[in-house]
């Protein structure tokens, strides 16, 4: 299992602040991303920065079973 | 430097700490932070950093106080609506504290005006409360070599972080290299924020500007703070310099300050004059 976090904005839109996936071995930041926009976002992200396990991490790289995957856009509000 | 026997007393919970002690204080004396936005972020931060004898602030907004600024913006009260933010701030901080230089900067803050305006200072405080104030902040603050302690919030949640890109530390673009598309971020209007959200958020970057200017504990640069006001949790994210970032990178394509698209909602953003 991976456990995906989303804030702000993302976590409005889904309706969720956390979403479990089932892991695929081999799978990526980028396609964890694309079920997470394709299932609970209707395909629209926005701009976002993405991290594994609270580390700041790119779309390629490849995540572990357990990994937890946090998905955060930019606040605005001041 | 000289204490007088108030400025001892007043500062004594800050002096007897020894990670401050009299040199701390005087330090703070001498420094020099400049706040963007006199609202939700601006109002705590301006109030902690006044109250610890930050020496010179200077405020920017272009925007009056309204009535329903008052469930977040404490710096200002009820007989403050209509007044300029600037100068309601600067009333509040200097009733505070005697020993605060305040600038004033009304009108708009510009990619003309903005670098001028913030090389007097040592630190800049980001607490505006739109994407192109936020990016052009980020890009004056990097052509000025100045720390940037960026704070941002929305509904429930908050962010905070240093960005430090002259020391080799990430900037806001290394992050979000660009703003949200339009579509994408909700009017002022419709944006509802948890006004003691506001406090949290703004009472940790004037921590960390303090931090900042005492060269104390562990610096927020390089990580990205993150406040959940719902799950009432912290999480701590390490970010990193993008080696492809198109304002502070070898590969840089932004050379200087250029428009920056305004905010649906410009009316309320934080100006200069």
């Amino acid at each position: 299992m991976i456990k995906v976090l989303l804030f702000g904005t993302l976590a409005q839109k889904a309706g969720r602040r956390v979403v479990e996936l089932e892991y695929e071995a081999g799978a990526t930041v980028a396609a964890v991303v694309d079920i997470v926009k394709r299932e609970y976002l209707g395909d629209e992200a926005g701009i976002y920065m993405t991290a594994v396990n609270e580390v700041q991490a790119k779309p390629e790289e490849i995540i572990n079973d357990n990994d937890e995957i946090a998905i955060m856009p930019p606040f605005s509000g001041g | 430097m000289d204490f007088t026997d108030e400025q001892i007393e007043r500062y004594s919970r800050h002096i007897i700490l020894p990670e401050v002690g009299g040199k701390g204080q005087a330090k703070l004396l001498n420094s020099k932070v400049f706040v963007l936005g006199a609202g939700g972020l601006g109002s705590p931060s301006l109030f902690y950093l006044a109250a610890a004898g930050v020496g010179t602030i200077g405020i920017a907004d272009d925007d009056a106080v309204d009535l329903s600024n008052l469930q977040r913006q404490i710096i200002h009260d009820t007989n403050d609506i209509g007044t300029h933010k600037v100068l309601s701030a600067k009333a509040t901080i200097e009733a505070l504290n005697p020993d605060v230089q305040v600038n004033a900067h009304q009108g708009r803050l510009t990619e003309d005006n903005i670098r001028e305006i913030i090389r007097d200072y040592d630190i800049l405080l980001d607490g505006s409360d739109n994407f192109p104030t936020r990016f052009l902040m980020n890009d004056a603050a990097f052509f000025e070599k100045k720390t940037l302690v960026s704070g941002s919030m929305f509904r429930f949640d908050g962010q905070v972080s240093i960005f430090k890109p002259h020391e080799g530390k990430p900037c806001y673009r290394c992050l979000y290299p660009e703003p949200p598309p339009k579509g994408m971020v909700p009017s002022c209007g419709e944006a509802g924020v948890l006004g003691a959200l506001a406090g949290v958020i703004g009472v940790l970057q004037a921590v960390e500007t303090v931090k900042e200017i005492l060269g104390i504990g562990e610096s927020l640069a390089g990580k990205l703070l993150i406040y959940d006001a719902l799950g009432s949790g912290f999480r701590k994210v390490r970010v990193m310099k993008d080696p492809e970032c198109a304002l502070c990178s070898d590969q840089a394509t932004i050379k200087e300050l250029s428009t920056y698209e305004q905010a649906a909602c410009d009316f309320n953003g934080p100006t200069v004059g």
